[in-house]
């Protein structure tokens, strides 16, 4: 088992999201920073759709029963005094019972800590991943509290394997130009352009179903639009003229205009930015 | 990727809405297919072949499935009753904006049979049309923080039942005992796009 000894005020079960029921209304839901949790997976060994912790807001510390290989990725984190995390990641050997405690997220939003074996809860609709506003899946479709304690799955290896030259196609999180592949009809060619040419902040107002983006309104040409599936990515444009995008908990079907798609490359690195951070976005052919 | 059939809503839309959903649900791996009032969107899991070659390959399924026509999956869609207990908080409200008796409301709600359009919004929430033009109506103003679980709702065009309890802005006219959604159930949603429901009252 692995015990949760204090838990941060965010703590979710994730895997790589639910697939096959969008046409049911059930969203992808998974990590929000899909490198970083198959890069912290890569990191002890496991397949990269093993379960793994999303950890967010504040500090917290774990345990396991057994001795094992734990890996961070993702938000830089602080561990005794020291930086750990990021996109490449840490890993840390830890024996039986051995207090392992994150004092703080320096750094990004989301970590990802995964145990070699990983988190070897039952799927729910083929997947591991929580979703709260329904209560599907992890624990008990709820976050995770102190106290909470979690099977790990059998593991063939205990060493470490994942070598740096994994890491090239890491995402820079410092980047703060997002790239997005414009749709053609959508919110009409100047809503577009003006779009493209704006700065954003990213709002308080987020979580995992989407990120708002603060900035001076965007008008967009009212033109009624069916309702019609959206995905994580998307970045819809509403009235109020300021783009909201798309995260892994959104619902399946939207109805406001749509801007484009966040490259799926680029989506860990929004994931990553904290509230206030600007970005700006550019077109990909 | 989303291929958009018209702009218009209607049953006949949604019927080739679904030919195409199920022509491309059968004929392709390794996708996930949404449909919605009129458009199917694809999505890829690893995609196999190059854009191009995808787009070539859904232009002929969506061809072919207008040309088949009788593929159509109306065959294999399903007729779902829901007893509904007509009482809901916005009942009385929304006879008096339609200018008739609430029995009058109950009875348009209940008279006909309704068309799965899509679901989304929360798990099991279905969009259900089309509903009597007379009885519709805006959504309400503020939405309410917490509806209960197994409402039977209406807004514009529309009618739907609220599978768990979430927020919302349509208006409540009765509520049902039905178990619209339940991952421990083969399938988990009790309406399929494409299937039909008739909303039956029940009094108690």
């Amino acid at each position: 088992m692995i015990r949760i000894l204090k838990a941060p005020p965010f703590l979710t079960i994730q895997d790589l999201g639910r697939r096959g029921f969008r046409k049911i209304g059930v969203p992808l839901s998974g990590a929000m920073d899909r490198w970083a949790i198959t890069r912290a997976n890569a990191l002890v060994g496991n397949p990269e759709d093993a379960a793994a912790f999303e950890w967010a807001l504040g500090g917290g510390a774990i345990a396991c029963d057994t001795d094992c290989v734990i890996a961070l990725a993702g938000a830089t984190v602080e561990i005794n005094g020291k930086s750990a995390g990021g996109a490449a990641g840490s890993t840390f050997e830890l024996e039986k019972r051995q207090r392992l405690e994150i004092t703080r997220v320096v750094r990004g939003r989301f970590a990802y800590l995964s145990v070699s074996g990983g988190i070897d809860l039952p799927r729910a609709l083929g997947s591991r991943s929580t979703y709260l506003p329904a209560r599907i899946g992890g624990l008990d479709g709820r976050l995770l509290q102190g106290g909470d304690a979690l099977p790990i799955g059998n593991s063939g290896r205990s060493a470490v394997d994942a070598t740096e030259s994994d890491t090239h196609d890491a995402p820079n999180y410092e980047d703060d130009r997002i790239r997005v592949i414009p749709f053609a009809d959508g919110v009409g060619a100047s809503a577009r352009d003006r779009f493209f040419a704006g700065e954003y902040k990213v709002s308080p107002q987020s979580d995992r179903s989407g990120y708002r983006l603060d900035c001076a309104p965007i008008p967009v040409q009212s033109r009624a639009t069916l309702s019609a599936a959206v995905c994580p990515g998307t970045i819809q444009l509403p009235p109020g003229g300021s783009p909201i995008l798309l995260m892994a908990d959104a619902p399946t079907i939207g109805g406001y205009p749509i801007v484009g798609v966040v490259c799926a490359a680029d989506l860990p690195i929004i994931a990553q930015k904290e509230p206030g951070q600007s970005i700006s976005f550019i077109r990909d052919a | 990727m989303t291929i958009t059939l018209g702009d218009e809503m209607s049953q006949m839309m949604s019927d080739n809405v679904m030919a195409v959903a199920h022509a491309i649900e059968s004929r392709m791996n390794r996708v996930e297919v949404v449909p919605s009032y009129a458009a199917v969107t694809v999505f890829f899991d690893h995609p196999s072949s190059k854009y191009a070659e995808i787009v070539t390959q859904l232009e002929k399924l969506v061809a072919g499935s207008a040309a088949v026509g009788a593929e159509s999956p109306t065959s294999a869609s399903k007729l779902v009753r829901i007893p509904v207990r007509y009482d809901g908080e916005d009942l009385d409200d929304v006879a008096g904006r339609a200018n008739m008796t609430r029995e009058s409301v109950i009875d348009l709600h209940s008279s006909r049979e309704y068309r799965v359009y899509m679901l989304g919004f929360a798990p099991g929430f279905a969009y259900l049309g089309d509903l009597d033009e007379r009885l519709a109506l805006p959504r309400r103003d503020s939405p309410r923080k917490r509806v209960p679980a197994g409402s039977v709702a209406i807004a514009e065009n529309q009618t739907a039942v609220y599978p768990s309890s979430t927020a919302g802005g349509w208006h409540l006219i009765g509520r049902t005992g039905a178990t619209m959604f339940d991952i421990a159930r083969e399938p988990p949603s009790l309406l399929a796009p494409g299937d039909r429901v008739r909303f039956e009252r029940v009094d108690e």
